[in-house]
């Protein structure tokens, strides 16, 4: 699914976030991340691979989350990531910006509270 | 089922990526899309449908890679030429040349922040870039020679009778030195020639040095044209040979190399060039514009010639040796000599005699070392002042911005990024600034040629001018980081959240930063006032020794120097004969109304001094002679400096043949040896031979005439520890002397009649240094007042930032409080009640500065004694005057301020809250 340009920015802008929550109660792999998002959002925001693994290798870099190669017999490896310690505080930390700046937003835009 | 790991692999770039982790990001990549795959199959979607999606999940193979490469940096492999990683990225040009055009145009938009931040810079910068280039000079490269520190100057101390210590030896000595010290690999006698030289039809005095050959070796210098004086030349005979100054044979022959090997007329006698020195070597002062060879004639080889100390011995340390054993081999020689000479040891002994060496380049600027550093340490003071107006200012600015910033860091952009264009935008305004500082500095330079500071540097002045630039770019690039990390703070510690909260909400600056920002105009103020007492305290000194008596009159009179040439007037009464007609002819011109002669020109810091015996005083055991500086004067001389006669009478005719045997002295040598008595008439001898001292039949007499008031020949500052005594000139009817004109109008006007009566009577003597007495005493107090002046400036220039200051805190501390002014007024405060609050706070943080200041001035006064004369570092009637200045300035400055903080309307703060 494409998404229109102009919500492109804000997509970029809240991809951690996304991600991060989505990592909050179990460690999973990338495309598990990706459905995830897609089905909580109501197919509204879809991660296409050239997307999410750019944004994961980033949080992976930053120490944000940890991945690790699972081996199960017969498979191919797998990659999971987990919420690390700084992980878990930054997902904090941008569930309060994303918050108050919605609010902001809302109230310089005249929104209605949703 | 499709090859989905072949495609990848087909498909992904290498690129930047390293192989290892190439081939787990395909094993990643493939897992993934095999999911996608497998999974779109399984609801139901065609082959083509599944292959579709997988297709459309990397739209860009070569962006991806790109992208990967760039969230993980550490995973790439070394670029071999492109810029790849991402810290190189930043480097890339495009990134600065958008960041600078981005600063421009920030800068454009708010240009009250870069004209105050480019005005304070450059000041500030330009006060530093005044100072380098004498710092340069006197603190960190007053010799410019190979190994400096290992050239030594040797000088005879006397400290019984002389307050100050001596540079100076006798030829004698320096033969003494130069068989036995060992220590040093290389020695050299020189001093200073002034000789007449003609430059363009004009004959002029110019200053040279005559040395030994052996100078240049000392200081390992070689001409950059011709060669050195060999060793023949420095003997009697060979010795009319010149070495020119760079500029000098610019000036004479424009740089023609030809010039070696003509001859060049110095004061009537011939001598060949034979070389030129380097440009931008000088010695001896910028004033040295020659160099001829010294060849000492019999007489100063002799005994005799011990007394004559005017001379400067140097030498060059031996590889291995140390100035301990070059103190220890010439307390051989002194101990050596005090047998030889056992006559002299009680008078040498009486004196305190002894030889002393330290290096050359202490003693050449042990007298500006001083002042010097202090006004670099207050130029670097008024610096951080602007520096920290600067800072604050921009960091106020940065503040208002924050939501610019958080909006681009919410949507992907680097905090780095942003504190990169900080930077570049603090660069901007400090190359404006440095530009701005070089002009002032260079400007304030040339305003300060004419003094001693100047004078002293041993380099010209166009060789300074790089040095200035590059230092001043790098204290202003400094100063810029430093601005721009200040400036780029909140972006670099702030969380977004915070950022987006501060700017919904608009209030509450943090407690620490307040106090921050309060602790910051306190110490400038304090700055400013320790700056301001200094330069106040400096100025009661140029104006007390200004004030100072010297005992004669310095109005009204001029003053300059002649020298005879030597050939044609070989014979003394040839000398005499033209002192007495030219001051006769002098007499008669228009407006003047005494003329006399005298070997000590006075305030021209020259001098001349030797002890006295008078008849019948009997000194007591150890006690040293008594010494007086001697002047030999024609009659007219103590009317024409206006002394004043004490007793007896001054010179006239009965004083004027040779074979004279009358003297003058002054009242501290009359006191001496007779008390409150009548010296009229009693009998003194000089030292005429050293051999002789003590011996009374083979004394020199001279009977008393006069006594006059003491005067301070040597100028204001110049240790005044002996008596004056004054000999008729036609006793030895010396070449070299100065003549005192005292005239009824002003001096400046005969100055051109006396140089046409000099020239009719001889067309090859010239009046040299012509200068009133005034110009003199300015003069001799030119480095003081220069200080002064500097240090006055910035002081001014602290003061004025100090105020910006406070008035810029103030202002953001009335911003920032705007809710709580709003309640008070609607809790009924009057606006009187506000103002009154504002101004409290401004006084206060005024007043803590000024108190800090004089804290800080009561605790480091001690160090500013030494430069100061007449008045206590901690003088009460300075310190008040400068607190009630700054006060009532920071009063002015809390005005404005205050009257925005009573203009509050308190309905719409109500409303914002």
């Amino acid at each position: 699914m494409k998404t229109p340009p102009d919500e492109h920015a804000l997509k970029k802008g809240t991809a951690e976030l996304l991600v991060l929550a989505q990592l909050e109660d179990e460690p999973r792999h990338g495309y598990d991340i990706a459905a995830r998002i897609e089905a909580r959002s109501n197919g509204a925001v879809a991660f296409n691979v050239a997307s999410l693994y750019p944004i994961l290798y980033r949080l992976e870099e930053q120490g944000v989350i940890a991945g690790w190669w699972v081996e199960r017999p017969g498979q191919r490896r797998r990659r999971f990531y987990k919420l690390t310690t700084a992980g878990r505080k930054r997902l904090v930390q941008q569930r309060e910006t994303w918050s108050a700046f919605m609010l902001a937003v809302q109230r310089a835009a005249g929104l209605e509270y949703a | 089922m499709r090859d989905i790991a072949a495609y990848v692999r087909r498909h992904l770039p290498r690129g930047t990526i390293s192989d290892d982790h190439y081939d787990k990001v395909v094993e990643e990549l493939t897992d993934e899309l095999e999911a996608r795959y497998t999974s779109s199959l399984q609801s139901g979607a065609s082959e083509a449908d599944a292959w579709g999606l997988v297709l459309a999940q990397v739209p860009s193979w070569s962006a991806l890679a790109e992208a990967l490469s760039d969230a993980a940096p550490r995973a790439v492999a070394k670029p071999e030429s492109r810029f790849s990683a991402t810290w190189l990225r930043a480097l890339a040009p495009e990134r600065w040349l958008q960041d600078i055009r981005v600063g421009l145009r920030a800068l454009a938009k708010d240009r009250v922040y870069a004209v105050t931040a480019v005005l304070t810079l450059g000041i500030c910068l330009g006060g530093n870039a005044a100072i380098i280039p004498a710092v340069n000079a006197i603190l960190l490269n007053p010799l410019p020679v190979p190994e400096p520190e290992r050239v030594v100057l040797m000088a005879n101390q006397y400290p019984k009778v002389e307050s100050r210590p001596g540079r100076v030896t006798s030829p004698p000595d320096y033969l003494d030195r130069l068989q036995s010290i060992s220590a040093l690999e290389e020695q050299a006698l020189y001093n200073y020639a002034p000789e007449t030289i003609d430059a363009g039809g004009v004959p002029t005095r110019m200053l040279g040095i005559v040395a030994t050959p052996s100078l240049l070796r000392v200081l390992r210098v070689e001409p950059s044209l011709g060669r050195n004086f060999s060793e023949d030349e420095g003997r009697l005979g060979n010795e009319q040979r010149v070495i020119l100054s760079d500029g000098l044979w610019w000036e004479l022959y424009g740089g023609d190399p030809t010039a070696i090997g003509r001859t060049l007329r110095l004061t009537g006698r011939e001598f060949t060039i034979v070389g030129v020195l380097p440009r931008g070597f000088s010695f001896g002062g910028n004033e040295v514009r020659f160099w001829i060879p010294l060849a000492l004639t019999d007489r100063q080889r002799s005994f005799e010639a011990r007394q004559s100390n005017g001379w400067f011995n140097v030498g060059r340390l031996n590889a291995g040796a140390s100035i301990e054993q070059v103190r220890d081999q010439l307390k051989a020689i002194d101990a050596a000599n005090l047998d030889r000479f056992p006559q002299l040891k009680p008078l040498l002994t009486s004196l305190g005699f002894y030889t002393s060496a330290e290096p050359l380049q202490d003693a050449l600027v042990r007298n500006v070392k001083g002042p010097l550093t202090m006004l670099w340490v207050a130029a670097l003071g008024v610096l951080a002042i602007g520096v920290a107006n600067v800072g604050h200012l921009a960091f106020a600015r940065s503040r208002l911005r924050l939501h610019e910033f958080a909006t681009r860091l919410a949507v992907g952009a680097k905090r780095g990024d942003i504190v990169r264009q900080h930077l570049v935008e603090a660069w901007l305004v400090a190359s404006a600034g440095i530009a701005a500082g070089v002009a002032v500095g260079v400007w304030i330079n040339a305003a300060m040629q004419s003094s001693r500071i100047a004078a002293l540097q041993n380099a010209p002045t166009d060789s300074l001018d790089a040095i200035v630039i590059l230092a001043t770019s790098g204290l202003g690039v400094l100063v810029a980081t430093f601005i721009g990390l200040i400036s780029a703070l909140p972006v670099l510690t702030m969380p977004l959240g915070t950022m987006i909260k501060e700017e919904a909400r608009g209030a509450r600056a943090g407690g620490a930063a307040r106090t921050v920002r309060r602790m910051l105009v306190v110490a400038q103020v304090a700055c400013s006032f320790v700056l301001l007492v200094g330069a106040g305290l400096l100025w009661v000194s140029v104006r007390t020794l200004l004030a100072t008596d010297l005992g004669f009159r310095t109005d009204n009179v001029v003053t300059g120097s002649v020298s005879l040439p030597r050939q044609r007037y070989s014979s003394d009464d040839d000398a005499r004969a033209f002192v007495g007609r030219s001051l006769q002819e002098i007499r008669r011109l228009p407006g003047v109304v005494a003329a006399g002669a005298s070997t000590i020109v006075p305030l021209s810091g020259s001098y001349s001094s030797g002890p006295l015996m008078a008849e019948g005083y009997v000194p007591q055991p150890g006690e040293p002679p008594v010494g007086g500086t001697i002047s030999m004067v024609t009659p007219g001389y103590f009317e024409a400096t206006g002394t004043p006669l004490v007793r007896g009478r001054y010179f006239d005719e009965r004083d004027t043949p040779p074979s004279a045997t009358t003297i003058v002295v002054d009242e501290r040598i009359a006191q001496k040896f007779w008390g409150g008595g009548d010296p009229i008439g009693k009998r003194v001898a000089r030292l005429e031979n050293l051999k002789d001292w003590g011996n009374a039949q083979k004394a020199r007499w001279f009977t008393i005439v006069g006594v006059v008031r003491h005067t301070r020949l040597r100028g204001i500052e110049a240790p005044d520890d002996l008596g004056n005594y004054y000999l008729p000139y036609s006793v030895r009817a010396p070449r070299d002397f100065g003549l005192v004109i005292r005239t009824a109008v002003d001096p400046t006007t005969i100055v051109g009649p006396l140089r046409t009566t000099l020239a009719s009577m001889d067309r090859e003597v010239a009046l040299a240094d012509v200068r009133t007495l005034l110009e003199r005493t300015e003069l001799s107090l030119s480095a003081r007042s220069t200080t002064m002046r500097l240090a006055s400036l910035f002081a001014i220039v602290a003061l004025v930032l100090a105020a910006v200051g406070l008035y810029g805190v103030l202002t953001y501390l009335v911003t920032r409080r705007t809710h709580e002014i709003g309640i008070r007024v609607a809790i009924g405060s009057t606006p009187a009640g506000i103002m009154g609050l504002v101004l409290r706070e401004g006084l206060g943080l005024a007043l803590g500065g000024i108190m800090l200041g004089v804290v800080i001035m009561l605790g480091l006064g001690r160090l500013f004694s030494s430069y100061l004369y007449g008045v206590a570092p901690r003088d009460p009637l300075v310190m008040t005057l400068v607190a009630l200045g700054l006060a009532s300035i920071g009063l002015v400055a809390c005005v404005y301020p205050a009257r925005r903080a009573a203009r509050v309307d308190a309905i719409q703060v109500l409303h914002s809250l």
